[in-house]
């Protein structure tokens, strides 16, 4: 197995793709799934790279101060990231497009300049217990010692140290294990492809393609709209923590400035290149965003210039993305074609 | 307290700012009748079905269905408890088929939970053929069997009229509320309409259609309501509202009725 | 007391450049009803034509090439016009995405044989045309105001236009914005470094704008630059005359026409078309005098300052209310008063996260702004 994927690694080498792209590339995908959900049921939202940043921090806080495994790392950041976005979504979601744009924007930028800042938050909520009379938080956090280079919390009744490496300036984190491997990677992608097929065939996922279609009516039929939204935004904000986590434990540093406006931006893109039609859109969409700028050389120093024009021109030349499955139909007939799963009533998004 | 019938609208009003969309507003429609509600364009006949199905909200009034409060619920809510609706200006979801519409149509039928769906348990399977069948059904019911694989968006307009009524009553209600069903249609298509209704209330379905064709009132109606810039100015037999002076007054200089 | 007034001041001269900005932004969503997320972009632009302008040595460039790109641009778009349309049918039988590439990619073709041709034109001009025609940083502000129209023309016409005649939605409307504000921004990196070797560059201390200029006036405590009331000043005076443009005029009813209705606008005979070029061109002249204004104050640019100032303008334009033009200019005061006194107090690093979570809350408070009107949920 590893004989055939260090044979594979070679083979795409010659086009510019080796290891660290690929996973790039697979980060993406997962990324794309993120925002295909919340896309497919018709809520332009643009938090995930704030829910990435969560994933991140809370696996690395896991993984280097208490040494759990990366798995159980990721999976207790899902469940944080999950936690937080319910009551973000609760207020949040029942506003309309844009405004709903705007406001998720918005979140994912608190949420990387809190990142940015957290040491001083830390530092500010450490004084606040010293200076207050509370024995017993005291004792918790007997010392700490706060500069630019590191951030530790002791506390001696038991032998757990809190200790954080950063990195000063960009209030990053360093010296961070480095765990994820492809073949994690691609698993998590093929669950997560499953997940989505199966859900596509339920009830839940035809009303969320129902809510994308006329939200009003939608809502006449007796699905739940607001349950509904809520339920694909937790969804949505845990598959990008597990991608922020993953993305975490590949180069041995985080730092904040990963996650703004930018990040949400190149997810964005996966999306709109890629098609939300179907499943393999945003996926196709985000393994060519992220290989293309290795593949041609050339491109690779305009990168954000690259992105910008095939945001743009997709977005006005390719409506319905690369992946179009009405197109696609007419040429082969996949998987995904109505007749196979008409035993399960599959419904089109459109 | 228990309140008669299966819907009762109590001095129901809506204002916007100013305007008053309705104004003190009394209805009330019996198990197994079918009740007209007519009157001139802008009256306040789909604001009316609106705050009955939840999607808008009384300023002040209640209404009640099956003697419980519904003016404050959700329209989803609402769906659950039995009401459904059909559209003036038709919203089918177009990108899907016929089929797939009546599929959604049936979302509160299934019980199969997501979890349940995701790992392939029995139930949903079970469940899933029986939405099928249903929809199949009432897509032979109302003619539409062969167009089943149609984008709703590409049917004839004949056809989608009839997936908007098969789709709500695909929600199984107790109650349904179709806002002016025969728009555009010719006598013979009205009355076979008619004919359905009729139909519907064999089956134990209660009815409340806004319509400006009188002749369907008259071939379908128990009684009739008649809205006018919000108020409701009278309400009775087919016949009786066909005499009455207001009545025709309030459709003086306009073109509507008969 | 002193520090009080002193914060104020600062603040309002700060909020009338911010209110510049915002009010490019309501106009555009209250005539045409998309959010314009390049013109931040657009505003950063108009900062670094302006301080080419401002420079020696740097203004004849920009005069050359506007001299030479103008005409180039008129010619370009007649040309997309006459030949070449979005979506047409290139080859019936191939795939409908295959035909659309093929139309973007002879698009990008024409546009950079136009852009060699013009390369070549001025490299040839050059040579000959006076150098000393700016400098007066009014001409300056002129050109930034200019530049940044034509920026927004041109984004009308490429980002907006081609999905309005597919009858796209609004959000796809904003994310074209979103690709073309990056487009704009990386351009701008590379001009940054191209003219200047390096991505920063500096306002000359010295401007005066009709002699007045940056020795502070000192009044008991109080420390005033000059030049800021200055800016306020002329912030002022265009804001007044935007409104009296368009409470007074003829072609002002017009906007306002469109803006409550395009379709009725339309069946009165208003050229929509038309107008909504103006509401583009006066909305990113805004932004570019908004930008060098900035950079008057602020005296340092980058291709960055856009991405700053993108999201105060978002929250002036929702704190104001999405679609009113009064309730951006209150907007953009509110904002840079908040954002003064959180520095004075709070310390700067949470400053930008103080604004942000003002937009938060008033999106789910009051979505529709102080000014705003509530959107209707229609059956």
């Amino acid at each position: 197995m590893g004989a055939l994927y260090e044979a594979f690694l070679d083979l795409t080498a010659t086009v510019g793709i080796t290891e660290p792209v690929l996973h790039g590339m697979l980060i993406a995908a997962i990324l794309a799934i993120s925002i295909y959900l919340t896309l497919y049921t018709g809520m332009f939202t643009l938090a995930n790279a704030g829910f990435m940043a969560i994933g991140a921090y809370v696996s690395v806080l896991l993984t280097q101060q208490l040494g759990w495994g990366l798995f159980p790392a990721i999976l207790a950041a899902m469940i944080v990231a999950g936690l937080i976005a319910i009551p973000i979504g609760l207020p949040v979601l029942r506003l309309s497009d844009i405004y709903l744009a705007i406001a998720t924007i918005g979140f994912a930028e608190i949420v990387r300049i809190l990142l940015l800042n957290f040491d001083n938050i830390i530092k500010s909520i450490i004084e606040g217990i010293l200076a207050s009379d509370n024995e017993a938080l005291i004792n918790r956090v007997m010392t700490f010692d706060a500069n630019s280079e590191l951030l530790e919390i002791r506390q001696l009744t038991n032998s757990v140290r809190v200790r954080f490496e950063l990195i000063e300036g960009a209030r990053g984190i360093k010296n961070i294990p480095v765990l994820t491997e492809s073949w994690m990677l691609a698993l998590f992608i093929i669950i997560l492809i499953l997940f989505l097929i199966r859900l596509h065939r339920s009830r839940f996922g035809r009303a969320m393609a129902a809510i994308r279609q006329d939200e009003t009516v939608a809502s006449n039929m007796g699905i739940n709209v607001v349950y509904v939204k809520n339920v694909v935004f937790v969804m949505s904000a845990m598959i990008a923590a597990a991608a922020g986590g993953f993305e975490g434990h590949l180069n041995r540093i985080i730092e904040p400035g990963a996650f703004g406006f930018d990040r949400n931006v190149d997810i964005l893109a996966y999306a709109v290149l890629g098609g939300t039609q179907s499943i393999i859109g945003p996926i196709v969409g985000g393994l060519v965003l992220e290989a293309l700028p290795e593949v041609l050389r050339e491109v690779k120093q305009y990168r954000g210039l690259f992105t910008g024009i095939v945001l743009l021109g997709a977005i006005v030349y390719l409506p319905n993305g690369l992946v179009d499955p009405a197109g696609v139909k007419g040429l082969f007939g996949t998987l995904f074609s109505r007749g196979k799963s008409k035993r399960e009533g599959e419904v089109d998004a459109a | 307290m228990q309140h008669k019938g299966l819907l009762e609208l109590t001095s129901v009003s809506r204002h916007f700012g100013g305007l008053a969309a309705l104004e003190d507003v009394d209805m009330l429609v019996s198990q197994g009748q079918i009740v007209g509600l007519i009157g001139p364009n802008g009256a306040g006949k789909t604001t009316t079905i609106n705050n009955i199905t939840g999607l808008d909200h009384p300023t002040s009034g209640q209404i009640y269905f099956n003697s419980q409060p519904i003016h404050k619920a959700s329209p989803h809510v609402i769906t659950n408890m039995g009401i459904a609706r059909t559209y003036q200006n038709i919203r089918l979801f177009g990108d899907m088929t016929a089929y797939e519409n009546l599929l959604i149509g049936q979302h509160k039928r299934g019980e199969a939970s997501l979890f349940e769906s995701i790992f392939m348990l029995p139930r949903h399977f079970s469940q899933e053929r029986e939405l099928k069948n249903r929809a199949t059904e009432l897509l032979e019911r109302f003619n539409l069997a062969d167009v089943a694989d149609v984008k709703a968006s590409n049917l004839p307009y004949g056809d989608q009229r009839r997936l908007e009524i098969a789709r709500a009553l695909a929600t199984n209600p107790q109650l349904l509320l179709l806002d002016e069903p025969t728009a555009g249609m010719n006598p013979t298509e009205t009355r076979a309409v008619g004919e359905q209704i009729l139909q519907l209330r064999d089956e134990g379905i209660t009815v409340l259609v806004i319509e400006h064709d009188m002749s369907l009132i008259h071939q379908v109606c128990d009684e009739v309501y008649v809205l006018n810039f919000g108020r409701m100015i009278t309400h009775g037999t087919p016949d009786e509202i066909r005499q009455n002076e207001m009545v025709i007054e309030a459709y003086l200089g306009t073109d509507e009725g008969n | 007391m002193e520090l009080f007034l002193q914060q104020n001041i600062n603040a309002i001269s700060l909020g009338a450049i911010y209110a510049l900005f915002a009010l490019g932004y309501a106009m555009v969503f209250s005539i045409l009803g998309v959010l314009n997320l390049a013109h931040s972009a657009i505003f950063m632009w108009g900062a670094f034509v302006g301080l080419l302008a401002l420079d020696p040595e740097k203004a004849p460039l920009l005069i050359n090439f506007i001299l030479v790109g103008t005409p180039l641009t008129v010619i370009g778009m007649v040309v997309e016009y006459k030949f070449i349309q979005p979506g047409m049918n290139y080859t019936r039988s191939l795939h409908l995405a295959i035909q659309r590439l093929i139309a973007l990619i002879i698009r990008v073709i024409w546009i950079t044989i136009l852009a060699l041709i013009g390369q070549q034109i001025f490299i040839q001009l050059m040579p000959y045309f006076p150098e000393t025609l700016t400098i007066l940083p009014v001409v300056a502000l002129i050109f930034a105001s200019v530049a940044g129209g034509i920026l927004s023309i041109a984004l009308e016409f490429l980002a907006f236009r081609p999905l309005r005649e597919r009858k796209a939605d609004r959000l796809a409307q904003l994310i074209s914005s979103i690709g073309a504000a990056l487009i704009l921004v990386n351009i701008a990196q590379f001009a940054f470094q191209a003219v200047y070797g390096r991505t920063e560059a500096f306002y000359p201390r010295d401007v005066t704008i009709f002699g007045i200029g940056t020795d502070p006036i000192t009044l008991g405590a109080l420390t005033i630059t000059p030049i800021r009331l200055m800016i306020l000043a002329i912030a002022i005076i265009l804001m007044i005359v935007l409104q009296f443009m368009v409470q007074r005029t003829q072609v002002g009813q017009q906007m306002r026409a469109v803006a409550f209705n395009e379709k009725i606008a339309s069946l009165l005979g208003i050229d929509v078309s038309r107008i909504y070029i103006l509401t583009f061109f006066l909305a990113g002249a805004f932004a570019g005098i908004a930008g060098i204004l900035y950079g008057m104050t602020f005296l340092v640019t980058t291709p960055f300052i856009g991405e700053n100032i993108a999201l105060i303008g978002l929250t002036a334009i929702v704190l104001g209310g999405l679609g009113s033009i009064q309730g951006a200019l209150v907007g953009g005061f509110l904002v840079a008063l908040i954002q003064t006194y959180s520095v004075a107090f709070g310390g700067s690093s949470y400053r930008d996260a103080i604004v942000f979570v003002l937009l938060f809350i008033m999106l789910l408070i009051r979505p529709q702004g102080l000014f705003g009107q509530p959107e209707q949920k229609r059956a």
